[in-house]
């Protein structure tokens, strides 16, 4: 994030802020709610009281850190090196991460197989598969896997199907 | 210092031939780890994690340290051939291996990094055999004060490798810290930060954190690569068959100074808590540069350059695992998973581990010097045919990686909650190692968050309010000292970098 003044530039690195701030409040929630347990409140919070304070003084630390200002550089073309690099593909990542959530949360519901190779050729169709034999031997491959290794050899209780559980 | 008993004992431990197929079977999955790009001893030992279920911890033990071992010489391979360090530990391999490889010279590349790690590892491990005992007893010391400021002093000391980012590290830490008391507080049992939830009763499973916070924001990462290759040279460029590899292996005596100084300094910086294999590499490569001859051109193939990296490399496994097994520390990503594997296995590595267990410790630490020669063997074999390997696309490994992590982390409690668990944790990973903080820092603090907070009570108990009383006790002072000097040291560099302009 970058705001310009008149002959300054105020740099702001806005996630690690985001992330310190989020985790700051996160532990006074969490100081809060183990302080106000109707029992042993207070030996419960004996360890996580000095904590919070250490990750509330570090987050507006982190937070004051993540901003820089600076003068502004002659010509105005070098402003451009103060800007932290973006990640190009920090959306594609995070959507990542969100259908790894997404998998998590319906192998409850589906069973291994059926969100397994969803996920499967979801993301290798997405990271550019297009040849129907990879399909096959991936899915050939983890059934085998889970099934021979995981079911056979392990005696893993792994639900398969829906109708497993 | 050794003791026969434990020699003859390990012996026997050793001597089966399942054991070896085993460590075979480690040690070539390792060394193809290693050779994947992007792909990590961390991930390699999260991905064969579950097939140990059913071992006995001995073996378990022994197929997991093949594969840290594995993967760590896999890591060189692929920093000679493609000019692309598999592991960080590889980085420094790429100076001078990759530029000897493009003369032409791979087959004796590929033979001085074998050789060289080897070598390392071998030291290492007897190093560490006549240290163990000794370290061991030093370690029985630590009571809960000392326990308490180590943990503090290796946050303070991995933050202040992190250099610029000191007090994201000690942030990490703290969060880990804080993270380690959800779940039932083993002094009142109050359920802490469970959202009602019983699967959360027992704390989040250390296993599934550290496989979580290590391999999944690797296969984050990858996942928005097609390859890690940027170069790919072509192995048949210098290869001229056996006679050149085994002309780089005679090559490796040829500086028997920098073989051995190189192999003090990786078993040295691999016994300090979370230096790790990268910094050993490094340190050793600058130093050999620093005692260079005037014609000796280090960063264009000078092969001196690829043994002292390659030997501090590997010879850092020793001390890592010395360090892991005495004082219950793991210093990097790879041993954290090791230690999940302990945990997997009914063992808390720590100074009850060599007091409860010493012939395992023993056993394994034969098993682990063993393993090196295999290594050997198996290295040249696996270097000849990394081409082939190295082609697999991102786009079929991750997915599939994932499917078979998703599993390894069911079969831990059976439960698929367990599944969500990993990924948030590898999410959170993700975020800290994007974000600059520290994730060993945090799990260094996931992990030892619960016996620091017993012991802090404990200690409580003890000196009663007067916690200052902790501070007087001799060896709990020293490592407060210690812990003072780098804070102040960090402090002085970041109040000169601020004064010079930079910020924090």
């Amino acid at each position: 994030m970058r705001f310009d003044m008149r002959n300054k530039i105020i740099l702001i690195d806005a996630s690690p802020a985001i992330f310190a701030a989020v985790v700051g409040i996160w532990s006074y929630f969490y100081w809060q709610s183990v302080a106000s347990l109707p029992v042993d409140a207070q030996a419960s919070v004996f360890f996580i009281e000095p904590l919070f304070w250490v990750l509330a003084v570090g987050s507006v630390l982190i937070v004051v850190n993540c901003i820089q200002i600076k003068q502004r550089p002659q010509p105005a073309a070098n402003i451009e090196k103060f800007l932290p690099k973006p990640d190009p593909n920090l959306r594609n990542k995070f959507l990542f991460s969100l259908v790894l959530i997404a998998y998590a949360f319906s192998l409850d519901y589906l069973g291994y197989i059926i969100p397994t190779l969803a996920f499967m050729f979801g993301v290798s169709w997405c990271m550019g598969t297009r040849d129907w034999r990879v399909f096959c031997s991936m899915a050939l491959f983890i059934c085998i896997f889970a099934k021979g290794v995981f079911g056979i050899m392990l005696r893993v209780p792994l639900p398969f199907w829906p109708w497993s559980n | 210092m050794m003791d026969v008993d434990f020699f003859l004992n390990s012996i026997g431990m050793l001597a089966s031939w399942h054991l070896v197929l085993v460590v075979v079977a480690g040690l070539l999955f390792g060394l193809i780890a290693g050779v994947i790009p992007g792909v990590n001893s961390a991930l390699g030992i999260a991905v064969i994690l579950p097939l140990t279920f059913k071992m006995d911890s001995f073996t378990a033990l022994m197929m997991l340290t093949a594969v840290y071992a594995g993967g760590l010489t896999g890591g060189g391979i692929l920093a000679i051939l493609l000019n692309t360090p598999g592991t960080p530990a590889a980085v420094a391999t790429t100076f001078d291996g990759y530029p000897l490889a493009q003369k032409g010279k791979v087959n004796e590349a590929m033979g001085i990094q074998v050789t060289s790690s080897i070598f390392g590892g071998i030291f290492s491990f007897a190093v560490v055999l006549l240290l163990i005992q000794p370290m061991s007893r030093f370690a029985l010391m630590f009571g809960p004060s000392e326990m308490m400021m180590l943990v503090v002093l290796v946050f303070v000391v991995i933050s202040t490798l992190n250099g610029e980012e000191f007090l994201r590290s000690l942030f990490a830490g703290a969060l880990g810290l804080m993270f380690s008391t959800i779940g039932t507080s083993n002094i009142t049992s109050a359920e802490r930060g469970t959202f009602g939830l019983d699967v959360l009763a027992d704390g989040v499973p250390s296993l599934i954190c550290i496989v979580g916070l290590f391999a999944i924001p690797e296969l984050i990462d990858l996942s928005q690569r097609k390859s890690a290759i940027k170069e790919m040279y072509s192995m048949q460029k210098g290869r001229s068959g056996l006679l050149n590899l085994w002309h780089g292996v005679r090559m490796t005596f040829d500086y028997p100074i920098t073989l051995v100084r190189s192999a003090v300094i990786g078993t040295m910086v691999g016994l300090l808590p979370a230096a790790g294999s990268a910094m050993a590499s490094l340190l050793s490569y600058a130093s050999a540069k620093n005692g260079a001859k005037p014609d000796q051109k280090y960063g264009e193939g000078e092969p001196e350059g690829l043994v002292a990296a390659e030997v501090a490399n590997n010879a850092s496994e020793g001390g890592a695992l010395a360090c892991l097994l005495c004082l219950g520390i793991p210093g990097s990503g790879s041993t954290a998973v090791l230690m999940g594997g302990f945990f997997l296995h009914g063992l808390t590595p720590g100074p009850s581990l060599m007091q409860n267990s010493a012939d395992l410790v023993y056993a394994l630490l034969y098993g682990c010097l063993f393993q090196m020669f295999l290594l050997g063997f198996l290295a040249l074999g696996v270097a000849f045919c990394a081409a082939k390997v190295i082609r697999l696309p991102n786009r079929i490994l991750v997915p599939m990686l994932i499917g078979i992590i998703a599993l390894s982390a069911f079969s831990y409690r059976n439960l698929f909650f367990d599944v969500v668990l990993l990924f948030a944790c590898g999410i959170l990973g993700w975020m800290l190692k994007r974000y600059k903080f520290s994730p060993v820092n945090f799990m260094i603090g996931a992990l030892l968050g619960t016996p620091v907070e017993d012991e802090l009570y404990r200690s409580m108990l003890l000196f009663g309010s007067d916690m200052t009383a902790i501070f007087f006790r001799p060896l709990t002072g020293t490592l407060t000292a210690i812990t003072l000097v780098f804070c102040g040291l960090q402090a002085h560099k970041l109040i000169k970098r601020y004064r010079e302009g930079a910020g924090c």
